[in-house]
Parts: structure tokens; C-alpha cells; sequence
């Protein structure tokens, strides 16, 4: 028996045992991996840290810091370990020795998310040796000193793909181009820069693969641009020789552990405490939405660790909550539900639907404007976030980005 | 020149001119900005991370400050000559690498990769 | 030695003649050129056991789908390959074509067939879209996965004494004295009877031992998968056309939805999947139901049936009465294999003796099963390892897919196809690099360049 278990030692997990250890709680941090730090230790670039560490770090160096305090911190660890099913205050692992059930008062669940594979997108031709995720790519590079090929085409401009696309420059592979659907990128424009201008690879907005090509290993992609509906304009089709192709098209929050009673809408339904309907199951990281920064990720699990372990011992104050809801601006916030508390504040996390220059972002309580805060520029790529004072929410809230 | 702050995660979109013999940035909310914008017109710099697999441990790496940008690729060839064994965390594995007054650290050490 | 027999070509079809003739005490050798088995056809369809309805009435594909049918469960239980029989419809609103079908298919000799509609129509399939009236409905069809039948076959066929070489390329052939010898991958190989099963390389094949030739041609089927859903309980085809059977709803016997196969007749052997066929699907799908999780769609794939002519042909070959010729296994031929073997063995090969009993394979599967590689699929590293070192060894990440279903999840191995490769690479000493996706030349990756 233990209060609290944590699935997943990424930054949301390690972050998250950290918080409910502070409260008193006894913690069981479990991984599937053989170790800590999740998708962390293969993304040696830097650029980690500055928020949380206040320290620009590397993946890796990021996640041994956390992976030190967890340890002092006197966590039980459970390495290699599936968990294959939990419910309230159980939870079934896979071990490599066999099945163990643990009884607990509390789950955080911080299982991060999967890359979108090539069949989800619907990429035509043939499934050929040379077609990966970029994650993958990534792990290739850099766990086993391997690659996938001598000239990459890339597939979606989202940062993995954008900092593989510098990553296989540095190692030798000519990257042909970066293609991207969108008009625009969904990464970080400093990622862009360094990434990309750096070594002046072609990268192609309103563009797509629209088959691919090769007998054993891939030899080549077509590709077209699209059309404001996203379908290929088949008269631009162009033939690009290559030898793989990176999928950066994506992450997939992996929750499908959460019981189907949990309820969701387009995201796993939380309120700002990161519990979900289901009372004892909280959720942080990208298990409940992308995050752009592990930074992020760690301060979500540390709000859920530490409302899973005040839960787990019985010290979680129980609240009426409001509803947030938000403007056809914004694509989503987190979290969705409110508790009333008299003192403190919160932060709503959003995704706007478009790009923005020079607007506000507005949360209101009927009429009155509870808080707002002013930004300079808003992109679909880049997460925004709001504080808002807990003693101003007295119904239900709206987010908006206006004038 | 314009271009996009790299220093975090904001990416400030910096105007650098030379005006009167020194250059001016502008665009920056930081003094990290300025320093960048400075450099960045004069001589580009980035750090280089990477990573080395010696078949049972993979170390990973970085310069200890940015290196010359044009450097970056006689830099990844010289650190995949390392042979590695038994180093840890924040061991220093390069020191001056290629005379460019910055070391090589370990960031990372995977076991049973 | 000289084995009595060899036969060429790893699918479902060649599998199940050579397990059969190991069952009846022959020695027999198994070769095919790919690093795996099933890589044709076998691996590229419905997975369906069909009933038998549909094939005309007289025809090879009528009489085999229906004994093949027979056969199937319990051969499927002995070899510990799941099969489910969980029913066909073939719904639609023209009831004079589902009563023919009906009678089509008694006359076949399918037991158990009957009209539905209402309220029997709709607890069969919930999802089916309110305006489509009517159904045949076929109790007897079932779901198998093809390749794990196929691999299934030859394992048992291994462990009983008979030979499987992957791998093989065939270069020549010589006949001396009534014996076959062929030469390929620097050794040869000596029998008296061949039976050509080569799918799609049949007249290459032929050509190698100089008998009939066939004009084959190739139709394309794209496929659609969905990831595991109860979103149809039974396989739902649309009348059938001049083309095949139609676009169906089937779940798979591992759980998966497959929508599909489109039907396009091609010029070349080509596996490729266009923005027309699965268009296709998904507006065909769309138009026949409701509710349809488009939004768990995991992967597309094509696969192609050849055929020469209408029917299957299983014969003796008129040029040289030592070989015997099957070409154009194309629908129903999953279903036909068992009996297609069982004709082959018996009838053409004259082999009446009683079946030997067979020592059972182990399969993949144990507990515990180590540490879970792929979390999609729930699959173990000792299960991998077990697929890797059987008697028939999984060498290629396809391979060890098929077999234990490592990378056939939500992900489609996107988190576990380099742990796959490690374990592969660990079990057979060899390096990463030398990791294959499928074909002798789909290396995974390559070594770094410094």
C-alpha cells in the first residue's frame, strides 16, 4: 500500500512524486523504461531548463537534476515496469518477473504522449524500410549512434522535426527539404533560426508528401502543394529523391490507461487541481495536452502531485467548481474546471486558433474582467498562459483574445 | 540584419544595425538578447550538443559555451574520435576543443541502451 | 538426400501442402525467397474464412471454400492460431440478389444460411446505416490472420521433420533420373515432386522447371486499418460485383477493424496505396454506416490477387507430370488453403496413408513475459525473443510483427521498432545496421558516418 503512484518519470512524473512527497504522501514513481526521464534523455539539444532551472540545460542534464531529487527525496522507484490497467486506488504492473497489483490512494498519471504515425495521416505509397517518426529518428541517433539514411525529407515542422532536421545535418545527412501542410510552422521560431537557417535547408510551407516511392528501402518522395482545404494540388507534384522520410506530424496525448468512465471532451476533462472526473485520478505533461517546454510539463506535475497527495491523505479541500469556456480565438485552454478557493491563484494554459499581433487576452466573469494581460505576438505554435486570482472567480469563466 | 533571438524559448524578433561603428540591437527583452544580437552580427556562435555511442553506454555532449558557427561540423568530427569509458555527469572530455577556448562536457550517461 | 517433395512459395497456400505432407510422413522441403514466410499475398488481405456462398456454384473455389472452411477451426486449434467464427452478412436492399446468394450458397453446401432483417439485422450490426433493408446472413464464416495460419503451418511442419530455407533464390534447375536438382544459395537441392505455389512468382517458377505458363494478372485491394473497436461484431459485405465481393467491414481476429479492398486492375505488381482507393473506402464506408471510428484509423495497406482466369487452377502440369501447378489463388484462397492441400496431397499427389499425429508447436506467448516492449500491444521481451529463436526464426522486424503482433498498435512500432531491431540484432549477433524491415535489402538504419 502506498498513497500515491506516479505512472511515468518523465518531468510531469518526476515533478509530480516530488510535490506529493512534500505533502506527507508516500510515493511510487513507476517507469517502463530502465530509466528515469522519459522522452528527456534523448533530446540532447539545449534550451531546457531556463524557466524551471533557471539554467539553460541539456535534455539529459535537465532530466538528472530531476532525477536527483526524486532520489533524495527517498521516492520508491519501480523501473521496467508496465502499467497495463488502473482504476480507483489500484493499479496493475507488468513486470519483467510478472504481474504485481498495487493498492493506493492516489494516481497521477504522466504517461506523456506518442508521435502520430504515418498510417494516421494517411501517407500514401508504399510502407517502405525509411519511414519514421522523427522521435524515433531521434532515439536512433542519439541512443544507438545509427542513421536512417544519407538524404532526409522531413515531414512537419514542429520542433522534433525542426531540431532533427539539425541533428541529421550535423551527422552527415543532406536534409532535402522540410515540408510542412500548414502555412506556417507549429514549432518555435528560435528553432526555425538555429535549425533551419543555420544550414539554409529548404523549408516549404502549404506542402505534403503525396506518395512515396521505392522497392525495399524508400527511394523517393512526391510532393505537391495544397490547397487552402490542405489537398494536394496534383498539377505542383514534383518527384524528390531521398532516401528517408522523417514523420514530425504530431503528438498524441497517451491516456488510453484512464478508465472509460473519465470523462473528456477534446482533452481528458481536469480541473485546475489536474484531478479528473474520476475522484484519485489526477493527470499532468503531455498525457493531457502538448506541452511545448519540458519546463511546462514539470510545473504541471507539480500541481498535480501535489493535490494527488494532499487527496491521498485526506487534506484535499473540496470546493464548488465553475466551468471555463472560451472564444472561437482559441483552439483550447486547460484546465476546464474551476474550483472556487477564497486565496491564491491559478494559470490558464491556451492554444490560440490563429496569429495574433498586439492583443489581449481577456478572462472574464460575466461582465467583469478578471484578468488580462497584453501580448506582443500570439501564434498557434507557442503555448500562452494567464493568472488569474482565485477570489475573483465567483461563476463561470471566459477566455477570449481581443482587441 | 533581423533575425530571432535564440537564447529562449520567446524567440524575439531582433533588428541589428551598425550604426556610427557599433552595433545596436533592438527587438530584445533581455540583456541576454543584446549580447546574442551583438554576437550574431559579428561572428555567429551556437552551442554544438551530440552524442557518442560506445556500444554498451551512450554519453551525450555539449560545448561548455557556444562555439564559432562555422566550426560546428570540424567540432562533431573531432568529438566522434572520443574513445569513452567509465566517465559521469559533468565530466570535462575536451578541453580547448579545437583551440576555441570552450570544452566538451558529458550531459548524459544511458546505460542498457 | 532426396527429399520426396519440394514446395515453392511461402503463403498460405504452399504452407499448408507442406504441412500436410509432413503429416503424412513425406520428406518435404519448404523454400521461399523472401526472409520471411507469408510476405505475398498471404499477408495483405481480409483474413477471412469465408463461408462459401459467393464462388459460383461447381467451380474449384466453391468446392475448396467450403471444405476449406470445414477444415480450418480445428486445424487452427491444433496449430494454436485463434480463429473466430463470428459470421458474415451481405447486406443490401435488392432482395431477389440476397435470395440468390442464398441459393448459390446451399447449393455450395454452406449450412446455416438465411435472410435477415429488422430487428435481427440490426442487433448483427448495430451500426449498419437504417435504410440498408436486408442481409444474408452466413453463420459459418470466421476471422484468422492469414500470416500467423501460414507461419503456423510451417512451423509444425518443422517440427515435425520437414524443411523450411528462407531466403531461397532459386537459379537453376537440372532433372536427372527422375530427380529435380536446384541450385541457389550455393547449395543443392534434390526431389522428386514439385508443387509450384510461388503466388505472384508462379511463372518465373515455371519457367525454372519448364512447364505451363499462365497469363496472370494483378488487382489491387486497398485496405484500411482501424485500431480495436466493436464497431461491426461480424464481417458486413455490400453485394458482391463483376469485381469481388466489395468494400466490407470486418473485424480482424486480433480485434482491429479492416475496411476494404478496393479493387483495381493493374498493369504490375505494385503494393502502393493512392488518395483514390482510400477515398473509396472512406466514403463507401460512410455511406453504409453509422458511427464509423474513422478517427482510430492506424494504418493503410494494398494487397494484390493475381488470378488466370475465373477459377483457381490446382492441377498436374501437362508438361511434366512430377510438378504440380497452383496459380491464381485469389479470393477465397485463404479459406481454401486446407482444402486445397488436402486435394493436392490426396488426390493429385496420391498420398492416402492416415495423417500422422504431429508434435504441437509451443508458440510465442509466456509467463511472464518479460519487460513489455510494445505498449501498444502489450507485447513482452521474451515473447520477441521466443519468435526470434523458433524453429522457424522471426529474423526481420516484419517478421516478429506478424508473429507477436509487436508494432501492430495505435503506434505502428513508432515507440518500439528500435527496441525490436536491438532484440533482434542481440539474438542473432549481428549488428543493428544489418536489422531488416522486410525484403533483403529494407535495412533499418545505417552506421553513423564519422
Amino acid at each position: 500500500m502506498v498513497d500515491v503512484v506516479v505512472i511515468g518519470g518523465g518531468p510531469a512524473g518526476m515533478s509530480a512524486s516530488l510535490k506529493a512527497k512534500q505533502q506527507g504522501a508516500s510515493v511510487l514513481l513507476i517507469d517502463s523504461e530502465p530509466r528515469l526521464g522519459g522522452i528527456l534523455n534523448q533530446c540532447i539539444h539545449n534550451g531546457f531548463g531556463l524557466k524551471h532551472f533557471k539554467e539553460e540545460l541539456t535534455g539529459p542534464e535537465y532530466a538528472s537534476r530531476l532525477e536527483k531529487e526524486v532520489k533524495e527525496a527517498g521516492i520508491e522507484i519501480m523501473l521496467n515496469s508496465y502499467v497495463n490497467f488502473i482504476q480507483k486506488n489500484m493499479v496493475y504492473v507488468i513486470t519483467p518477473n510478472g504481474q504485481e497489483k498495487i493498492d493506493c490512494k492516489a494516481i497521477v498519471l504522466c504517461a506523456g504522449a506518442r508521435e502520430r504515425s504515418a498510417g494516421e495521416i494517411y501517407l500514401k505509397g508504399k510502407r517502405l524500410a525509411g519511414v519514421y517518426t522523427a522521435g524515433s529518428v531521434q532515439k536512433m541517433i542519439n541512443f544507438y549512434g545509427k542513421l536512417p539514411g544519407k538524404r532526409a525529407v522531413i515531414l512537419g515542422s514542429g520542433d522534433i522535426g525542426l531540431i532533427m532536421a539539425r541533428r541529421l545535418t550535423l551527422e552527415g545527412v543532406k536534409v532535402e527539404a522540410v515540408l510542412e501542410i500548414m502555412e506556417h510552422s507549429s514549432g518555435l521560431r528560435r528553432n526555425i533560426r538555429q535549425c533551419i537557417e543555420d544550414f539554409n535547408i529548404p523549408l516549404k510551407f502549404s506542402h505534403t508528401v503525396t506518395r512515396v516511392v521505392g522497392k525495399d528501402r524508400v527511394e523517393g518522395v512526391y510532393y505537391a502543394q495544397v490547397d487552402e482545404n490542405r489537398k494536394p494540388i496534383l498539377s505542383t507534384e514534383k518527384l524528390l529523391e531521398c532516401d528517408c522520410l522523417l514523420l514530425s506530424v504530431g503528438l498524441i496525448p497517451e491516456n488510453s490507461l484512464l478508465p472509460e468512465s473519465v470523462k473528456r471532451n477534446k482533452f481528458v476533462i481536469v480541473d485546475d487541481e489536474r484531478q479528473t472526473s474520476e475522484e484519485g485520478i489526477f493527470i499532468s505533461g503531455n498525457v493531457l495536452h502538448i506541452h511545448d517546454l519540458a519546463d511546462n510539463a514539470t510545473e504541471e506535475g507539480e500541481i498535480a502531485g501535489k493535490f494527488a497527495g494532499l487527496y491521498s491523505q485526506g487534506k484535499l479541500e473540496k470546493f464548488d467548481k465553475v466551468n471555463l469556456s472560451f472564444s472561437k480565438n482559441i483552439s483550447y485552454c486547460m484546465p476546464s474546471l474551476i474550483n472556487k478557493k477564497n486565496e491564491g491563484k491559478f494559470t490558464i494554459y491556451m492554444r490560440a486558433n490563429a496569429n495574433f499581433l498586439k492583443k489581449n487576452i481577456l478572462v472574464k466573469c460575466g461582465n467583469e474582467v478578471i484578468a488580462k494581460k497584453f501580448c506582443i505576438g500570439i501564434t498557434t505554435g507557442e503555448m500562452q498562459e494567464i493568472e488569474v486570482e482565485y477570489s475573483k472567480v465567483k461563476d463561470d469563466i471566459f477566455v477570449d483574445i481581443e482587441e | 540584419m533581423e533575425t530571432v533571438c535564440i537564447c529562449c524559448p520567446i524567440g524575439c524578433r531582433l533588428k541589428i544595425e551598425k550604426v556610427d561603428g557599433e552595433v545596436r540591437v533592438s527587438g530584445n527583452s533581455c540583456p541576454r538578447g543584446k549580447a546574442y544580437g551583438i554576437t550574431e552580427y559579428t561572428s555567429p556562435k551556437r552551442v554544438l550538443t551530440t552524442s557518442v555511442n560506445t556500444g554498451t553506454v551512450t554519453y551525450t555532449l555539449k560545448t561548455t559555451d557556444a562555439i564559432l558557427k562555422e566550426k560546428l561540423f570540424d567540432a562533431i568530427a573531432e568529438i566522434k574520435k572520443l574513445k569513452l569509458k567509465n566517465y559521469n555527469l559533468g565530466d570535462i572530455v575536451i578541453k580547448n576543443l579545437l583551440n576555441l577556448g570552450v570544452d566538451v562536457v558529458i550531459t548524459g550517461v544511458l546505460k542498457e541502451v | 538426400m532426396i527429399f520426396d517433395y519440394v514446395v515453392i512459395g511461402g503463403g498460405v497456400i504452399g504452407t499448408a501442402i507442406f504441412n500436410k505432407l509432413v503429416r503424412k510422413g513425406k520428406t518435404c522441403v519448404l523454400l521461399e525467397r523472401e526472409p520471411d514466410l507469408a510476405t505475398g499475398a498471404t499477408k495483405a488481405n481480409s483474413g477471412l474464412i469465408h463461408a462459401g456462398f459467393d464462388a459460383e456454384s461447381g467451380s474449384l473455389k466453391a468446392k475448396f471454400n467450403v471444405r476449406g472452411n470445414e477444415l480450418t477451426e480445428n486445424l487452427a486449434k491444433e496449430l494454436k492460431v485463434p480463429f473466430k467464427r463470428t459470421g458474415a452478412v451481405v447486406v443490401g436492399n435488392d432482395l431477389e440478389k440476397l435470395k440468390a446468394l442464398l441459393e448459390r450458397g446451399e447449393k455450395n453446401g454452406v449450412r446455416g444460411l438465411e435472410i435477415v432483417e429488422g430487428d435481427k439485422l440490426k442487433s448483427l450490426v448495430p451500426n449498419l446505416k437504417e435504410d440498408i433493408k436486408y442481409a444474408l446472413y452466413a453463420p459459418s464464416a470466421g476471422l484468422i490472420s492469414p500470416y500467423m495460419f501460414a507461419i503456423a503451418l510451417a512451423e509444425e511442419g518443422v517440427i515435425n521433420g520437414g524443411v523450411c530455407k528462407l531466403s531461397f533464390e532459386i537459379d537453376r534447375v537440372e532433372q536427372k533420373d527422375g530427380v529435380f536438382e536446384i541450385f541457389g544459395n550455393n547449395e543443392v537441392l534434390q526431389a522428386r515432386k514439385v508443387i509450384n505455389s510461388a503466388g505472384a512468382g508462379f511463372n518465373e517458377v515455371s519457367k525454372l522447371f519448364k512447364t505451363e505458363e499462365f497469363p496472370i494478372k494483378f488487382r489491387r485491394g486497398e485496405y484500411i486499418v482501424l485500431d480495436k473497436s466493436d464497431f461491426v461484431k461480424l464481417t458486413v459485405f455490400p453485394l458482391p460485383t463483376a469485381l469481388g465481393k466489395g468494400i466490407l467491414a470486418t473485424p480482424t481476429v486480433d480485434g482491429n477493424i479492416l475496411l476494404g479492398p478496393t479493387a483495381e486492375d493493374i498493369e504490375a505488381f505494385n503494393t502502393e496505396t493512392t488518395e483514390c482507393g482510400i477515398d473509396k473506402i472512406i466514403s463507401y464506408i460512410n455511406s453504409t454506416f453509422n458511427n464509423v471510428p474513422l478517427n482510430k484509423n492506424i494504418r493503410q495497406f494494398s494487397g494484390i490477387r493475381v488470378s488466370c482466369g475465373e477459377d483457381f487452377v490446382v492441377t498436374e502440369s501437362k508438361l511434366n507430370p512430377n510438378v504440380i501447378l497452383i496459380a491464381g489463388i485469389n479470393s477465397p484462397g485463404l479459406s481454401s488453403a486446407p482444402a486445397i492441400a488436402e486435394y493436392v496431397v490426396e488426390e493429385l499427389l496420391k498420398e492416402h496413408s492416415e495423417d500422422k499425429p504431429m508434435i504441437a508447436r509451443k508458440g510465442y506467448t509466456c509467463e511472464p513475459a518479460g519487460k513489455i516492449i510494445c505498449k501498444c500491444e502489450k507485447v513482452g521481451e521474451k515473447e520477441i525473443e521466443n519468435a526470434i529463436n523458433a524453429p522457424i526464426p522471426a529474423t526481420t522486424v516484419d517478421a516478429v510483427k506478424r508473429r507477436v503482433r509487436a508494432g501492430m498498435g495505435r503506434c505502428q512500432g513508432g515507440q518500439c521498432m528500435l527496441d525490436i531491431c536491438k532484440l533482434i540484432a542481440k539474438n542473432l549477433n549481428i549488428e543493428l545496421e544489418e536489422v531488416k524491415k522486410e525484403s533483403a535489402k529494407s535495412n533499418i538504419m545505417f552506421k553513423g558516418g564519422f
